[in-house]
């Protein structure tokens, strides 16, 4: 919940800050508003990292399961993406 | 938005991220992660709301063309999620379509994930950045057979970190059907990951 609620909001305060401000200051905000989302992004997959260091031993343990889970996440949901999209922009 | 980011720049802070857990034993609070997280929705959200008169101004056969790509790609991911679920049979059927509908938004969806249990966290980020480095990789490719098709390949990264490729391969067209495509995506992600993951 409170994820949808900080995207509303986010969304909102921008849709009102785009309205009320001017194009240059407009300008200035989105180019801060984007390095803040680079720095939080930075700083998260630092944090997964980090987490991911609790599990490792497991993770070592599961081995070619790993990698298979892995493999399979990453190319299945893609893969069937595109079928499914070729299909319906074909039609 | 995240046009910056470099695949080799991620890998080493989660490298980083690793090293430094397992030497000195660091550990971050939830509290910690979960506000960093909501702090980079709002961001995400603001700068959408920002960019909301460029997607209003444009054609509606484009963005209907979007529309159409966002329901496949949609529907392809969750499939996937549930494919791998009845082949592998791990994790649950709910973390499954909730790891394959994170569409290339590794930072939300290993953040979310990892703050139920980590090795979701594990799976989260990393299948969800080799959607993005496939995109890379194979967009070129595909996009001469596939056309407006191969963008469903992006998923969420669409709108910032693979748009370029996609411009530069497809033309502005192509540019512009990913961008709502990927910011659409970008919207629904959080609401469908966090609602698959805690049913």
């Amino acid at each position: 919940m409170e994820v949808i609620i900080a995207l509303i909001a986010g969304i909102l305060v921008g849709t009102l800050l785009g309205r009320a401000l001017s194009n240059k200051e407009k300008n200035l905000l989105t180019s801060i508003v984007s390095k803040t989302t680079l720095f939080l992004t930075y700083a998260l997959v630092f944090v997964i990292g980090l987490r991911i260091s609790q599990i490792l031993p497991d993770i070592i343990t599961r081995g070619q399961q790993v990698v298979l889970v892995v493999i399979a996440f990453s190319t299945i949901p893609a893969v069937l993406s595109l079928a499914i999209s070729y299909l319906t922009l074909r039609s | 938005m995240l046009k910056k980011l470099e695949s080799s720049r991620l890998a080493l802070l989660f490298a980083a991220g690793l090293i430094t857990g397992l030497a000195t034993n660091l550990r971050v609070g939830e509290e910690i992660l979960w506000t960093t997280l909501l702090c980079l929705i709002f961001a995400v959200g603001l700068s959408m709301g920002l960019e909301i008169n460029k997607i209003a101004s444009m054609s509606r056969e484009k963005i209907s063309w979007g529309l159409k790509l966002i329901l496949a790609t949609l529907t392809g991911s969750l499939t996937g999620g549930a494919v791998i679920y009845l082949l592998i049979g791990e994790p649950a059927l709910k973390y499954s379509l909730a790891i394959s509908a994170g569409m290339g938004w590794y930072s939300f969806t290993g953040t979310y994930l990892a703050s139920i249990d980590p090795y979701l966290g594990f799976l989260g980020y990393l299948s969800n950045i080799l959607r993005e480095v496939y995109t890379y990789i194979t967009y070129p490719l595909l996009a001469k057979k596939l056309r407006y098709s191969s963008i469903s390949l992006g998923g969420a990264t669409t709108m910032d970190t693979t748009l370029p490729v996609i411009a530069s391969v497809g033309g502005s067209e192509a540019g512009i059907i990913a961008f709502i495509h990927g910011a659409f995506l970008t919207l629904l992600i959080p609401i469908i990951v966090s609602a698959l993951a805690s049913t």
